[in-house]
This record gives C-alpha cells, structure tokens and sequence, in this order.
C-alpha cells in the first residue's frame, strides 16, 4: 500500500477462542476484509506466540487472556461495553501501562440508539421495564437521564434467585414494554420461556438482543451480526495502520433490525419499515 | 513482573481449559461470557398457536377473558366466568350441573358450542353435553379463555354452531415454585388448592391438586323442600413441557377428578336422596414444531375417561290406591316396593389432531389439518347397546391481507359425523380497516351441530321385577306390572341441526379516551332444531315415553356491545350488553312457544376493578337478565328479571419471602333470592374468604 507509514506489512494477531459459529463468521469476513491489505494475520487459539503489532481479541474470552499478555496494542472486539468496562477496571489492567494501549469495539447497541429504536416502534410506549441481577452494576442513573431525554422512564427490578416469578409480575405491571440487557443471569433458556410468556399474557412486548430472542417470542431486536463487527473492526486496523494508534472505544456501527411480525399483530402492534427506522437513529461511535 | 507472569502461566491454563470446555459444548450451552446472549439459541416460545388472534383480525366476534378478569371476578367455577361474555346465559340445574348457553335454546346441556380445554374438545357427543363440574380443571389453573360468539366450525370443528369456547390453562413454563389456597364461606363452601411448579433449561413442570365443595342450593322455603345437591369434587393435574430442539417441543398434560353429588329427592320419590360418584381422567401429548417465518405442524393425540356410578337405593313402598287394583276380598291397602336400581355410564374418547399452519407469504396464512376421534360409551340404562362413534374431520383456513386495509378469512371444514351425516361448514369474513385502530367486519358462516348419540339412539329405561310386589293386609298378593319402566326412547333418524349466520361487526380501540368497542349485529336462521318431545306411546305407569325430533327452524338476531374503559393503569370496567330476539315462524305447541323465550332479550354484564399500589383491590360485578324460560322446563320454572351483584375485596401482604393475599367475596349483594333455571333453585347470598399464599 502506497503511502503506508510501515515499510513492512503490519503483522497481526487474531485471537479467538471459541469455536462457536459466530466466531467462525466473524474471521471468514474479517479475514476477507483485511486480504487485500498489507496486513498479516496469524491466528492463534490463545495468547500471542509472536511478534504482532497489534492483538485483535474476538470474545471475552480470547479478550480476558489478551490483556494478560498486554504485549502490543490490543483491540477487543465481540466484547459487551460493560464486560470492557469491568476488565478495565481490573488492578492488573488498570495499573498497568499497557491499559493505555487497549481499545474495544463492542457487540452491544449504544443506549441512546436502543431508546430512538423503541420510540420509532412504539410511539405510545413509554415505560420501559429492566430486569437485572443482584451481581450486575448498571448505572441506572445515567441510563434514566438518556430514557428521559428521549421521553421514556425506566422502571427497574433487581431480581434475587428466588424471587424470579414476583420480579417478573412486579416490573411486568408497571411497565409498557420489556427491554433485555446484556450481562445478567436474567436471559437464559430457563427463564426466557417464563418472561415470554408473562409477558406476552401481560401484553407487555419484550426488546430482544438477537434474532434468536426474535424467534422465541420478543417483539424485535437490533442487533450487530459478527460480520458487520467484523468489518468495522477491519476498518479500524486499517485506520490504526495509518494513524498507530487506536481509536477510543466504539460502539458498532451497523446493526440490524429483526421483527416478530406474528407478535406484532398478535399485540396489535405495525411495524414502520425498516429504512425509516434505520433513518432516525442514533449512530453513536463511541463510549 | 513476576505478578504478569503468574497470570500468563494462569491465561494458558485457561486457555487449554477454554478450549477443550469449546470443544465439548460449543457456542450455546456455554454462556459464560455476555456475547453468548447474543449469538445463543433460544427456544421458541411464542409460537404460532400460542398467540392470540388480534380481535380486529378474529373472522368472529370474540371475547377474551384474562386472569385480571377471572380474579377480579371472584367466581369459584369455570362456568361462571361466561357470564362476562355478551349473549351468554349461566345458570345451574342443581348445585353441580351447570348450563352455559348461547343465543337461545338453551336447556341443562350446552348442545351448540365446541369446548376446547388446550385444544381438546370436552364437549361429549355421546351425552350431548359438558360436564362442567367433573373437569379436571381448576378455575386458578387457567390462563384465559377465548370465546367466539358465532360458528367457527371451519376453524374449530363440529359442534361449533353458536359458538366455540376455548379455554387454555397456564403453561408449565409459567408458574410460582409454590402457591396455596383456601376459601371457606358460608353454603358449605369449602376450596383448597397447591400447586408447585419449576421451569428448567429443557423441562417445565407444574402440578397442582384441588377440592371444591358446598351445599348447593338453598332451602329457601318449607315447601320447596331440600335440593339435595351438595357435592364434593378432588382434582389434580399435572402438565409438563418438554424441549427436545429449540423448535420440537412435546406438551404432557394428565388429570383426574373424582367427586361425590348428592341428587334425589326425599321420600316418598321414585329416586331417594343418594350420592353419585363421578371419575374423570384425560392424558394428552402435543408436539409442537415451530418452523422458521411463524410457520408450526401439531399433532395433538389425547384420551378422555368419564364414569359415573350411580346407585339409587329402593325407596320406601308407595301406598296404592285400593281402587286401581283388582277387586280382591278383603283388601284394605297395598303397598309397592321398587328396587334398588343402578344407572352408571362410562364414556372414553381418543382423538388424534394434526394441524398445519403454512405462511404462503407475507401476507396469507393459511391452517389445515384433519383430526379422527372415537367415542365409546356404556350406560346400560340409556342405549339398548354399547354405543361407539368415529367421527372424521377435515378443515382448512386461510387469512389473506390482499392490502393493508382489507382482510379476508375464508375457511371450511368438512365432517362426516360417524352417525351417517357428512357435513360441509364454511366460512367467510371480510374485514375492512377504516384506520389502524378501527375495523369493520362482515361475515357469514353455516355450521351444523350432529345430533347426539342420545338423542339418536337414546334408551332411558330400567328394570321393574315381574311381578312388582305388593302387600295386602290379608294375603300376599302378586300383580303383574311388565318388566321395563321406559322414560325415553329415539326414535332416531335425525338430521343435524343446521345454522346459517351473518353478521357485521365494528371494533374501535380510542387510547386517548381508554376505550375500546366491539359491537356485533347478527342474523341466525336455524334449521330443523332437534328437540325432545312427549311422544303418545306410554310406559307401563302410564307416563308418556320421551322421544326426540328434528322440529322447526327459527331466527335469531340481535345486538351485542361489548365494551372496556380503562381510566389508568389502576381501574378498569367491563360492559357488556345484549338484545336478542329469538322467532320461530310456526307455532305448533307450548313447546315451541317456549322456544322464543328460552335466553332472555335483554342482558348486561359489568365488571369494575381497581387496583391499588398499598396491594388493595376492589371489584365490582353487576349481571343482569330478563325473564326466560329454559327450553326443556315448565312454566312454573320461568325465570324472572334477575339482577344480581357481587363484590370483592382483597388486599395483597408480604409476608418473608412469601406474597399472601386474602379475599372476601359477596355475591349476590341484594340477597334477592331469584330463582336458576328452575323454581326449586334459589340463589341466596353466599360470602366467603380466600386466602392465598405464594412464592
């Protein structure tokens, strides 16, 4: 590449550790993004092996032991912006300079486009429920503020192990409309039945975090699919390649938007199309 | 340094550990970090059949009744609860024989509705009836109830010629890990039910166990004499969910009643005061597959097992009137001795159902499926043989949204009765949106409603000893009676009973008032309705013999207004009104008069309930009809304006980790005592206390 600041190729270092599919379909397209570049990859299961200019860890796992080795500039990627934030705030990480090298592109939808999504597809909802756990730290106070700004109000509910069924009736009655967060113990195949179902029969529609959610019984989602992470994260090695540093932490810039339509129209629920949606939301690059 | 070091020896242990947990349970088992709730497999829940139908999309009028309303209700009993539905008449034949009616005709049985408990159908052709009390359903058991008021054969099967109830029961997924409760009140009133239920990864269960008892009826006056109704019944049910994928999904559901019912009448009376014992058991496996685009294939197979063992005790001798017998020298009085008899039935029913719900496009949904069922029933003192029936059904529906604000709903089904009938029962509505929040719909439907094995084939008839016994008070004496005491018997070769429907429906929903309206107008023209008669032949005692006969047509039309106002999220009310008039065009008997005036013209429905955050609730029920006269009773049995009102107040308490609640219930506030489908049945006042514990 003409006019790159490195006379060699930047070497560097793709870390996954599941095997999972989405992680397959996020090298596939990475590694199709970055192939026309002068950008090595040496991929690894685990920890660098070499000399890389750059880790790029996909998923808390490959993220947790990239930042050990904190050897070179490390950008996490597939990482919810709250698992960031707590692997940050480590003493091993924060006291150490190499923090300073690390960046994340997260899997997680800005709040502030999460609350635009809700009101373009439910104009006349405004309270929205969370469920969260008793070992989750959300700063509701700032979220409160970014739902009021947009003309909504949280309605919040700790859920303790033995209380699930009352937290569930508890936030179901006060509120419009059930909105997932990433990071609790709520969402598993467990309880997803039981919080579908209330809150189908309390007529209160459940947001989603991915097309699976979708598929279960929650009214949409929006969402980033790993080859849209992908991309950007792409994009971003090949701005660090440029600039040799990274960029702050980003939340993702594409989404998607998937629509249960049967339990729209089951809740009497129309959807506008998806491109005037896509037109009024927030954007939000970063942290 | 050395800290770094120790934790990068640490970071490839995990790594190797990682790894190998990557290779046993990859992707979504293994959510141990927050990216797994984004990209792991989830169960489908909320599958086509689960969700309802929107009221603006239903081809029908529908009334939905939801756990809100059956708890702000305060009724004790499935029946009950219909009298929240327009157009719907509930009554009682005796403390445990409960009648739900719809749009006249009505008599102790619900001949002309399909009933549906989680699809399947406890209407049972071979009594022509519902046993309401012996289900083994509880009231707490229950999610909500989906009534269609018009035929839906096309989408519901037979027997769905004035309406379909549908009534799905809590899923196993959705349920408190424990729940108790008692009511004990005044009338005998005495319920206790436990349930216990746990949700899983793979595998929900929920059990529960019941008794509900009380007296029954009241004496209300000497000369009405005791209604000798009291009854007791115990269930338990258990249902278990299944998940073999994330889209195979197997629903196992068992329960079982058995109850005690007092019936007869003091003595002197040819059936004594006694009790019946009734037994009722149902296992039922639906598999559920739910495809991608909403798409879904179910087969339901299910077995239902009734009994009823009722042994009638001789009653005392019946003086004979010297007069009637033979001049004999010396005879001053005689008395007859009729025996102990015994009049049980058991009844058994097997059906498989295989529904298909295909999504052609975006726009149309079409369901078809077919569905075999077998009835066998024995009751010795009804049929001259046990009675088998195979009934075979065939139906498909198909919704078409030909543009964003039309719909269309055209469906049928096609049935062959096992009695000789084959039947086509279609279907058509046409649904205008005049805005999103407001439709119109205009629909017409025939259906048919098979003629009962009883009443095709019916034989009610026991046995007498030849020679009844008789005692003079100088020699004994034998006098020759015949064996057989008939009190009905079919003459058979009914045709089924045919109903043509139209009607035009609105339905407004007006947020910024709270409101929402679902009025209906209809015009039924029934043909060829099937009911017994008196025939001329006599019993032994001289008693006209009962028969049935397919008799006049009829029309039935009238209004129903159905409306909701919430005034926040505290309070809401229920309205409901009906006008009906029914018109039989050829009077040929006081029967047929009747006929006219078996639903009343007028009726209302209301309930108001409001919820408090202190965790008080209030409720207010108001239900009222005309005067009507059921189709099988005498004019001494004509049932006058009624108006009755029932309350309750609960308060809801914490108590550790526990939610309590306790509940006090009047209904009939006014204590009027109006009488029930017949003279003898006079509601009083009842008032009783709940108590309910959870967690």
């Amino acid at each position: 590449m003409g006019g790159s600041a490195y006379a060699e190729p930047l070497k560097i270092h793709l870390a996954i550790i599941d095997i999972g599919t989405p992680y397959q379909r996020f090298a596939k397209t990475f590694k199709d993004a970055i192939e026309a570049s002068d950008v090595d990859i040496m991929e690894s299961h685990g920890v660098n092996q070499g000399k890389a200019g750059l880790t790029v860890a996909v998923g808390m796992h490959a993220a947790r032991q990239a930042v050990l080795q904190c050897d070179a500039p490390m950008l996490l990627t597939m990482i919810s912006s709250s698992e960031y934030r707590d692997l940050m705030a480590k003493d091993a990480i924060s006291d150490n300079p190499c923090g300073q090298m690390i960046s994340a592109i997260y899997l997680d939808q800005p709040m502030n486009r999460t609350f635009d999504f809700i009101k373009k597809i439910l104009p006349n909802r405004s309270r929205v429920g969370v469920l969260y756990s008793a070992e989750e730290n959300i700063d509701f106070s700032a979220m409160r503020k970014m739902a009021a700004e947009k003309g909504l109000s949280l309605i919040t509910q700790r859920v303790d192990e033995d209380q699930f069924y009352s937290a569930l009736e508890e936030v179901l009655s006060a509120s419009d409309l059930l909105m997932a967060m990433p990071g609790g113990v709520i969402y598993n195949s467990s309880n997803i039945r039981n919080i579908l179902l209330t809150s189908y029969n309390h007529s209160v529609p459940l947001i989603g975090l991915s097309k699976h959610y979708v598929r279960a019984g929650a009214l949409s989602a929006i969402l980033t699919t790993p080859e849209q992470l992908a991309n950007q994260t792409a994009e971003a090695i090949l701005s660090f390649r440029h600039k040799k540093q990274l960029a702050s932490p980003q939340y993702p810039i594409d989404f998607e938007i998937k629509f249960n339509r049967e339990v729209g129209r089951s809740l009497g629920i129309s959807f506008p199309s998806k491109v005037v949606i896509r037109t009024h939301l927030s954007v939000g690059h970063h942290k | 340094m050395s800290k770094i070091s120790s934790n990068l020896q640490k970071a490839r242990n995990l790594s190797l550990l990682s790894l190998m947990a990557g290779i046993f349970f990859s992707g979504a088992s293994w959510a141990n970090s927050v990216e797994d709730e984004f990209f792991a497999e989830l169960p489908v829940v909320l599958s086509a059949s689960r969700l309802v139908q929107p009221l603006p999309e239903a081809p029908n009028a529908m009334t939905v009744i939801d756990r809100e309303m059956i708890e702000a209700s305060g009724f004790r009993t499935v029946a009950d609860l219909f009298r929240l539905v327009p157009g719907m008449y509930v009554a009682n034949a005796s403390g445990w024989q409960q009648v739900v009616g719809y749009h006249g005709a009505t008599d102790d049985y619900a001949r002309r509705m399909q009933v549906l408990v989680d699809g399947r159908s406890v209407f049972m052709p071979p009594i022509g009836a519902v046993a309401w009390e012996n289900l083994p359903l509880q009231i707490d058991d229950i999610e909500r109830i989906e009534v269609i008021r018009g035929p839906a054969a096309a989408s519901h099967g037979g027997n769905s010629t004035q309406g379909v109830i549908n009534i799905f029961t809590r899923d196993a997924g959705v349920v408190r890990s424990f729940k108790a409760r008692v009511s004990k009140g005044n009338g005998g009133i005495s319920d206790a039910s436990v349930s216990i239920g746990r949700p899983g990864d793979n595998f929900d269960y929920r059990i529960s166990a019941g008794y509900r008892s009380d007296d029954g009826y009241d004496v209300v006056a000497m000369d009405k004499g005791s209604n000798n109704d009291s009854h007791k019944t115990r269930l338990f049910n258990l249902r278990a969910n299944y998940r073999l994928t994330t889209i195979d999904n197997f629903d196992v559901q068992v329960g079982y009643t058995n109850g005690s019912r007092l019936s007869g009448h003091p003595d002197p009376d040819l059936e004594p005061v006694h009790e019946q014992f009734t037994h009722e058991n149902f296992a039922q496996l639906t598999w559920l597959r739910s495809m991608d685009n909403g798409d879904e294939l179910q087969l339901k197979y299910y077995h239902i097992y009734q009994d009823v063992l009722n042994e009638i005790p001789a009653p005392t001798p019946i003086s004979i009137d010297v007069n009637l017998l033979p001049p004999l020298p010396g005879l001053m009085s005689a008395e007859a001795q009729f025996p102990a008899r015994t009049v049980n039935f058991t009844n058994t029913r097997a059906e498989w159902e295989l529904q298909h719900t295909i999504h052609t496009s975006p726009d149309n949904r079409l369901v078809w499926g077919g569905s075999a069922r077998r009835d066998w029933t024995r009751a010795e003192n009804y049929f001259r043989e046990e009675q088998n029936l195979t009934q075979h059904t065939l139906f498909a529906h198909d919704e078409w949204r030909f543009s964003p604000q039309w719909l269309l709903n055209i469906g049928a089904m096609q049935e062959d009765s096992g009695m000789g009938e084959k039947n086509r029962s279609p279907r058509m509505a046409l649904i205008h949106h005049l805005t999103d929040k407001q439709s119109f719909r205009i629909g017409m439907s025939q259906a048919y409603r098979n003629p009962s094995v009883y009443e095709n084939r019916g034989y009610n008839q026991f046995s007498i000893p030849d020679p009844l016994q008789l005692t003079t008070n100088l020699v004994p004496w034998s006098f020759s009676t015949g064996g057989i005491l008939i009190l009905a018997d079919a003459s058979g070769d009914l045709r089924p009973e045919s109903i043509l429907s139209r009607e035009m429906g609105y339905l407004g929903e007006f947020p910024e008032y709270g409101l929402f309206v679902d009025a209906r107008l209809y015009y039924d023209t029934l043909k060829d309705i099937i009911i017994p008669y008196k025939s001329n032949a006599e019993n032994v005692l001289g008693q006209k013999i009962s028969d049935v006969k397919n008799t006049f047509d009829a029309h039935h039309k009238g209004f129903e207004l159905s409306a909701k106002h919430h005034w926040d999220e505290h309070s809401w009310l229920i309205f409901n009104y009906t006008y009906q008039l029914l018109s039989n065009p050829s009077i040929l008997s006081d029967e047929d008069m009747n006929y006219n005036e078996s639903m009343p013209r007028n009726m209302i429905s209301a309930l108001y309930s409001y919820q408090g955050n202190n965790g008080l609730a209030f409720s207010l029920g108001y239900y009222q009809q005309d005067a009507m006269l059921p189709i099988d009773r005498g004019l001494i049995d004509k049932q006058q304006l009624t108006r009755k009102m029932d309350v309750r107040l609960a308060k809801k308490f914490q108590l550790g980790r526990a939610e309590g609640e306790i509940a006090w219930v009047v209904q009939g506030l006014f204590d009027d005592k109006h009488i029930e489908y017949k003279d003898s049945n006079v509601v009083n006042r009842r008032t009783y206390l709940t108590g309910t514990l959870s967690y």
